[in-house]
């Protein structure tokens, strides 16, 4: 079978190939598909090396493949990493249903500190004057979050059901926010907060914003909120100066957005009118910015610091030996 | 596959532009799985057999379509958590309160949704062999009924050169290495239950894990725990049986072993074990092992090969082109699946 380009479009084994090889990933980035397509169009008797492969060639390949799902209720949606800009594309559950439900391998006790965590980046670390959306791994493995207990948020029906639910233990949690990393869930940054990824961002879009935004009106503080040049969720960027304005920014869409919307004096929130000044946070900047942590960071002999160092160094080590002494409570 | 469900599917306007189709989605039934096999004169049969099954379904192609989207939805996320697709949970999850008859026509259009889009199947696993007397006699009486408690699994039906390791990595349902580490351990436990007859006590089994310094941790977890997920996702299982005042306990190969490792899987991790070394007589050592006839894998191979485009009748030699290719190295180390063929 030859992969032929002209329309009408041909679907072949080379399309089902490449629909397995993405179903098997989850997500793609044109960088991780050069070398799949040009292995398959080498399989398909054309041979072709991984630089070879363009983006028209990718595109194509995506739309094809994203028509075959369709009926499905599948679609692959793309979004820019929200740090890196880098595209990214996933194979994205258009409907959730019971059928789909199932389709994970963790246990209900680990659905249901997943479901905590995600709780505390949305709901507990991100209030209307920080909106952290992250979570440390010393907060992760806080024995609030581990063991459940508080009443989350977001429309949780499964609550009454999880009364059997002892929790993690440090260690079994410690792996789960690991598996986690590694499987393109959430990402680590280098100050050691958790976050959501490009992948789970886009996959989990409609449920956050049914979850945890529950006002109507567009004007009050909501805890989702959409990023005013890419329309995509906002979890790390820049936020309006004034505290109730619901106006956000990725730093990655700022230039673009603000060459659109010139004004003489300077950058102006488009919803307020307040002075964007560009140096107001979205991600774990909000904390990190602040005077006290700042503080906390310079005094070389200070708790908070030994703690996230000492919690660093730990995971890097043993990521499933012994318990480790992880209990040290959050101030 | 039966001509006459073939017939019913079968088209009156759409005979030879089965990959054009796909793009047609909406309208299941007029998608013809393999293409140019129409006939003149199966038309009117075709047009027949579709009018009498929709007064079956109450001419409600829509629900038939939302079956089979169901069904296939419902494949992928069984195939995701490696859990077999049983027709108990397709009763109730795909067909809610249809007959025996829409499952059959069911099935079927979602296996050609499954081939001309995704490039995959549903094979039927076999059942598991019945190793207890017990269980034998039990299966002797029940036999008169024979229940079809039929399941099934997504396996690939792509060509060979489609299946390397840049195109198809280990899943990253788990971590790539992770998913490496664990078809490499499920291939040798598979491959020492067969290769002593389909039948490892216990203990043995412990002692050739502790060999291979697998007995307490495999990976990064402990043995006990990827046992019973093996055994859970069945790639094997084992019996129990109270001999006296002495139990014994035996592992055998699973139906999911059986169908995504196979006899070919095992020959291919103990070629890859043996290497340059391999005795003359390798193959049929073996084979009789395996307790296959000689003869019959050579037929099968044969018969492999020719499936085969000429272009990968050399490669086909040692494995067919249904089976995935297994991890060959013994060890659990963290390595992804690599094409030994280069």
């Amino acid at each position: 079978m030859d992969v032929d380009d002209d329309p009408p479009q041909r679907y072949d084994d080379t399309n089902r190939a490449f629909l397995q090889a993405f179903i098997a990933r989850g997500s793609l980035t044109f960088k991780e598909a050069r070398p799949i397509l040009a292995g398959i169009f080498t399989a398909s008797g054309d041979r072709t090396s991984a630089e070879e492969v363009t983006q028209d060639d990718f595109d194509s390949y995506v739309a094809a493949a994203a028509n075959a799902l369709s009926p499905f209720d599948m679609e692959i949606r793309s979004t820019a990493h929200q740090i890196t800009k880098t595209r990214i594309w996933a194979i994205v559950n258009s409907t959730s249903d019971l059928i789909t439900q199932g389709a994970t391998t963790r246990t209900r006790e680990e659905l249901a500190y997943i479901k905590r965590l995600i709780d505390a980046m949305f709901d507990t670390f991100n209030t209307p004057r920080r909106e952290i959306m992250g979570i440390t791994s010393m907060q992760a493995l806080n024995s609030s979050v581990r063991k459940g207990g508080r009443q989350s948020l977001g429309g949780d029906e499964s609550q009454a059901t999880q009364s059997a639910d002892k929790g993690m233990t440090s260690s079994q949690a410690e792996k789960i926010l690991n598996d986690m990393v590694v499987e393109g869930w959430f990402e680590r940054s280098r100050e050691g907060w958790y976050t959501l990824s490009a992948h789970a961002l886009m996959e989990l879009r409609g449920w956050l914003v049914e979850a945890y935004n529950d006002s109507e009106d567009p004007d009050e503080w909501q805890r989702i909120k959409m990023c005013m040049g890419c329309s995509d969720i906002i979890t790390i960027g820049q936020r309006c100066p004034n505290m109730d304005c619901n106006a956000r920014l990725h730093d990655i869409c700022e230039a673009t957005y603000w060459q659109g919307h010139k004004t003489r004096e300077g950058n102006k929130c488009p919803k307020c009118g307040t002075e964007w000044t560009g140096k107001n946070y979205v991600g774990e900047k909000a904390e990190t910015t602040r005077e006290s942590y700042q503080v906390g960071k310079r005094k070389s002999g200070s708790k908070r610091r030994q703690e996230l160092v000492a919690d660093e160094e730990e995971e890097e080590e043993n990521s499933e030996g012994e318990d480790p002494d992880a209990e040290g409570e959050d101030e | 596959m039966p001509s006459g469900s073939r017939k019913r599917r079968a088209p009156v306007e759409a005979e030879d532009e089965s990959e054009e189709e796909v793009q047609n989605t909406q309208k299941a039934r007029r998608r013809v799985p393999e293409p140019a096999e129409s006939e003149d004169g199966e038309e009117d049969d075709a047009q027949d057999a579709e009018d009498a099954a929709d007064a079956d379904m109450d001419g409600n192609e829509n629900g038939q379509d939302q079956a089979v989207k169901k069904f296939v939805r419902l494949a992928m996320a069984c195939e995701f958590g490696r859990v077999p697709i049983t027709r108990t949970v397709i009763r109730e999850k795909v067909l809610s309160n249809s007959n025996a008859r829409a499952f059959r026509r069911v099935f079927e259009d979602t296996q050609v949704q499954l081939r001309t889009k995704f490039g995959m199947e549903m094979v039927p696993l076999p059942s598991r062999d019945k190793h207890l007397l017990r269980d034998k006699i039990n299966a002797q009486k029940t036999n008169a009924k024979s229940k079809s408690t039929q399941s099934y699994i997504l396996t690939s039906i792509l060509p060979k050169a489609y299946r390397t390791p840049t195109i198809m990595p280990p899943s990253t349902v788990e971590s790539p290495a992770a998913e490496a580490t664990y078809i490499g351990l499920y291939t040798v436990v598979i491959s020492l239950i067969a290769l002593n007859g389909d039948v490892l006590p216990d203990h043995k089994l412990a002692r050739y894990l502790e060999r291979l310094n697998a007995d307490q941790m495999m990976g990064n977890e402990k043995t006990d725990f990827v046992l019973k997920k093996m055994e859970r996702q069945g790639y094997i299982f084992k019996t129990t049986d109270n001999q006296g005042d002495e139990q014994v306990i035996e592992w055998h190969v699973g139906p999911r072993g059986k169908t995504e490792v196979g006899n070919r899987g095992i020959k291919g991790l103990v070629t890859e074990v043996y290497g340059q070394n391999a005795p003359q007589d390798l193959d049929k050592r073996i084979h009789s092992s395996l307790g296959m006839e000689v003869l019959t894998i050579e037929e099968v191979e044969r018969a492999a090969r020719q499936n085969n485009r000429e272009d990968q009748a050399e490669q086909g030699e040692s494995e067919a082109e249904s089976e995935p290719e297994p991890e060959p190295e013994p060890e659990p180390e963290q390595r992804t699946r690599r094409n030994r063929r280069g």
